[in-house]
């Protein structure tokens, strides 16, 4: 994934679509109200009252570049470090944080330290090692593609473009927000990765599951869970709403993963948000409980039920009076025993507030944080506590800063939301 | 290039259409909106790259400045010859000059150890030719310069910032009173804001010291300050701040010559603006203008496209036009010209009839879009620019000047002029 808006008349000029968000102009943006504006309004109120903090520097866009001189396996293509180009999440550590995003460039395939690795395609999974001050950290980025299934049947679209009919394979798949898989569970230590993959013609995007079991040294993909309720057509429109990579997260009742992205409905309009989910039991026995690893299905929620198929179902509008939308992030508070749904088009940020995950508050604006072309895009909430990805009173928010050409100048930004 | 646009009148809010309608002229055939069909006329003045790899600068983000014989005068942020600034991208910014004639030279190429990087700021000019102006990276301690330029291209660092309680990324352009006193603001530095710092007001004077005026503080106060200043005749400083206030949504500011700062408006967001970028200019009747990026809204929404604003000699402020996104543009960057007769002219870096932004003229409560830039081609290119994320200046003859920070016949931004 590539800035929307960044154009280059030497060197690449790749643009496809940020993979988080969708600045929306004015006349694009009324077309969508109108067209949502039947559905019932929600009558939750938020109770956060949010305290925005001025947005700090925590990776220079020197720092970055650098960093990519040290990523591992060694970078093969001329642009260097294209990273974050995903929200970063985090899991804690014995001695600091891990970080987890996207490095967008092409990995091409390599000999390195006797192995086979790169896929020829684009994205990745980049592990960095750090500090919520330095996400970056100072050792070298663990930079790696998400390596297909052994069994071929599971996802046959994760191969190399290079060897394949034109489009049949993905051109783009990198991951991503991950679920360390708690002692008690089946997998347990294991991680689960949700990525994001992409058909750049015309521009399509869907989510799927990845796995590792040495901390992200290797990842292996399980499958799609997500794909929007509008098929790809080699003929088609390019797609009109934002999947991002979002997280997994973990329902009211600690039995679903809930997942939130856009939705591109069949009759060409799409949400703001909408929402699946699977059985925590069903994805970690389907993921790590047998000699195969795959996906378990999630399924859409639609009017009232979660009966639609996470593979091209229909879905609900969750934000019935949102008016931009994309970067969806959602993470439970424990302060306000409530979800938060971070939300932004790269350029104005809100957010919305729920008690079970499906009924959500009207969004609240934060602020316009990005102004084209210096977008501000992928949003990501992390917390203070235990687990980064619990969030409370007070925690961080991390973004991509674009600035000039993709990614020649991009930094990462920080904010502070405290709920007074 | 030249190109004639007819022109179209849109009412300001609530003024001939009702609220409720206003979101609707975005999607009304333009005819609808037209009320005279004068020409206007556009012409590319200068399309960075024109030389290839950038040399004669790239993303030109202020506007320009203009001498007596003529001659135009800016910044762009990547470009020219330097190297070993922090976001590289072929050069690390320049001072051009672009004569009468269209032929354009770059007086200076930021870059080097202790030279400043990367402007955003449009540059004053005093009476011996000599520009002055800012960096917002770079110099002896990284953290932004004030620079002076010469005729003959030769620059002096006039001051450095040191970051921390003085000031950090001075963004925006400086304004000089009459005794040679130079004003501007930073980003950061000062004080607060989880030790970044809010940002500052500060003076260079006319023996190069440099003093803080003033430090942000955050709620109420203002935070993050990205536009300049402006002086009235008694010396007060009035500006903006993009984030911060009541509200959190940006604050109107007045330092009075004893240093003493009150927060004249903070921005509300809904109906009122949010999230102002540059500062406010000054009418003879003392009368503020400015512009909001965001906020204006209606219906209760918390977002909106942006607004213009007035504020009166009494600190009353009012909104006396909000963006739809249709043919008048959206999300306003950048000051306000205001002529004699108490016109004023600007920029909206978005909307208008393509979405990539307008030179509009708002006089007698009514604003009529002077030029609609065009969509650029799939490199990137096109014959008039796109974003005009700077003011306009203009010259007897009532000739508006800015420039476009992307595209344009090589893709790197463009000056352009309008004949109203």
């Amino acid at each position: 994934m590539i800035n929307t808006f960044g154009v280059s008349t030497f060197g690449t000029k790749r643009m496809t679509q940020l993979l988080g968000a969708r600045f929306i102009p004015g006349a694009v943006l009324l077309v969508g109200v109108f067209a949502l504006s039947s559905v019932t309004a929600q009558t939750l109120a938020p109770i956060c009252h949010a305290k925005m903090s001025a947005p700090i520097e925590v990776v220079s866009s020197h720092q970055r570049n650098e960093a990519g001189t040290k990523a591992q396996p060694p970078i093969t293509q001329d642009q260097g470090f294209d990273w974050p180009d995903a929200q970063i999440s985090a899991l804690k550590t014995d001695s600091g944080y891990f970080f987890f995003s996207i490095d967008a460039g092409t990995h091409y395939r390599q000999l390195w330290h006797g192995q086979w690795v790169g896929n020829n395609n684009s994205g990745s999974v980049v592990r960095t090692a750090g500090t919520l001050d330095n996400p970056l950290g100072s050792a070298p980025p663990v930079d790696v593609v998400i390596d297909h299934n052994p069994d071929p049947k599971v996802n046959p679209h994760n191969c190399d473009p290079t060897k394949y009919p034109h489009n049949f394979c993905y051109t783009y798949i990198g991951g991503g927000p991950v679920y360390q898989v708690p002692r008690d569970r089946v997998g347990a230590g294991n991680w689960l990765l949700v990525y994001h993959a992409e058909y750049n013609d015309p521009n399509y995007y869907l989510l799927g599951l990845g796995i590792s079991s040495d901390r992200g040294e290797h990842w292996t993909d399980i499958g799609e869970i997500i794909r929007f309720n509008m098929p790809f057509s080699y003929q088609g429109s390019p797609a009109g709403a934002a999947i991002g990579d979002p997280p997994l997260v973990t329902s009211p009742d600690g039995k679903y993963f809930y997942i939130y992205f856009q939705d591109w409905l069949k009759d060409g309009n799409f949400t703001m948000a909408s929402v699946a989910r699977a059985s925590i039991d069903s994805v970690l026995k389907a993921a790590f409980g047998g000699e195969k690893h795959y996906a378990a299905p999630f399924s859409k929620y639609y009017q009232g039920k979660w009966d639609q198929p996470g593979i091209g179902g229909a879905s609900t509008e969750l934000l019935p009076n949102a008016r931009y939308g994309g970067g969806l992030n959602v993470a439970y508070n424990s302060y306000l025993q409530r979800y938060m749904m971070l939300n932004s088009d790269s350029q104005n940020y809100s957010y919305a507030e729920s008690i079970d995950g499906q009924h959500w508050t009207d969004t609240v604006f934060l602020g316009m944080l990005g102004y084209v072309p210096n977008i501000a895009g992928y949003s990501g909430p992390i917390g203070l506590g235990d687990d980064p990805n619990i969030l409370g009173k007070e925690f961080y928010v991390y973004y991509t800063q674009f600035r000039g050409p993709w990614p020649g100048g991009q930094s990462v930004k920080r904010f502070t939301l405290t709920c007074r | 290039m030249k190109i004639t646009q007819s022109r179209d009148l849109i009412s300001r809010k609530n003024r001939v259409v009702p609220a409720f309608l206003v979101g609707l002229l975005a999607l009304l055939p333009l005819p609808l909106l037209s009320r005279s069909a004068a020409a206007q006329t556009f012409t590319e003045l200068y399309p960075f790259n024109s030389t290839g790899r950038l040399s004669d600068g790239g993303t030109p983000e202020a506007g320009v400045t203009r001498d007596a014989d003529g001659n135009l005068y800016g910044t762009t942020f990547f470009g020219g010859a330097g190297t070993g600034c922090d976001i590289y991208y072929a050069g690390c910014g320049t001072v051009f000059k672009l004569d009468s004639a269209g032929t354009e030279t770059v007086l200076h190429s930021f870059g080097g150890r202790y030279d400043g990087w990367n402007p955003t700021a449009r540059l004053i000019l005093d009476a011996a030719g000599n520009l002055y102006g800012t960096t917002g990276y770079g110099g002896a301690f990284g953290h932004g310069t004030v620079f002076k330029v010469d005729k003959a291209g030769n620059e002096t660092i006039i001051h450095s910032f040191a970051g921390g309680t003085d000031g950090d990324r001075p963004n925006a352009g400086l304004v000089q009173d009459a005794a040679g006193n130079f004003y501007g603001t930073t980003q950061y530095g000062g004080r607060g804001c989880y030790g970044q710092g809010c940002g500052t007001v500060f003076r260079i004077g006319v023996d190069g010291r440099e003093t803080v005026l003033y430090r942000f503080a955050d709620f109420p106060d203002g935070a993050s300050p990205l536009g300049g200043v402006a002086l009235d005749s008694s010396r007060n400083i009035y500006g903006t701040t993009w984030l911060g206030g009541a509200y959190g949504y940006g604050t109107v500011f007045k330092i009075d010559m004893c240093g003493s700062e009150k927060v004249l408006h903070s921005f509300a967001g809904g109906g009122d603006g949010a999230n102002p970028l540059d500062a406010p200019v000054l009418d003879k009747a003392g009368n503020m203008y400015g512009t909001t990026a965001a906020g204006g809204a209606s219906g209760g929404s918390l977002l909106g496209l942006g607004t213009l604003f007035k504020v009166d000699a009494a600190g009353h402020e009012s909104i006396v036009y909000t963006f739809t996104g249709g043919p008048d543009g959206a999300n306003p960057y950048a000051h306000l010209l205001v002529d004699a007769a108490g016109n004023l002219y600007g920029t909206a870096t978005s909307g208008g009839v393509t979405g990539n932004g307008t030179v509009f003229e708002f006089s007698d409560g009514l604003l009529t879009p002077l030029y609609g830039f065009s969509s650029p081609d799939s490199n990137g290119e096109n014959s008039d620019g796109q974003y005009p994320m700077g003011g306009l200046i203009t010259d007897s003859a009532g000739n508006l000047y800015g420039t476009t920070v992307q595209a344009g016949t090589y893709g790197w931004g463009t000056v352009f002029e309008v004949q109203p």
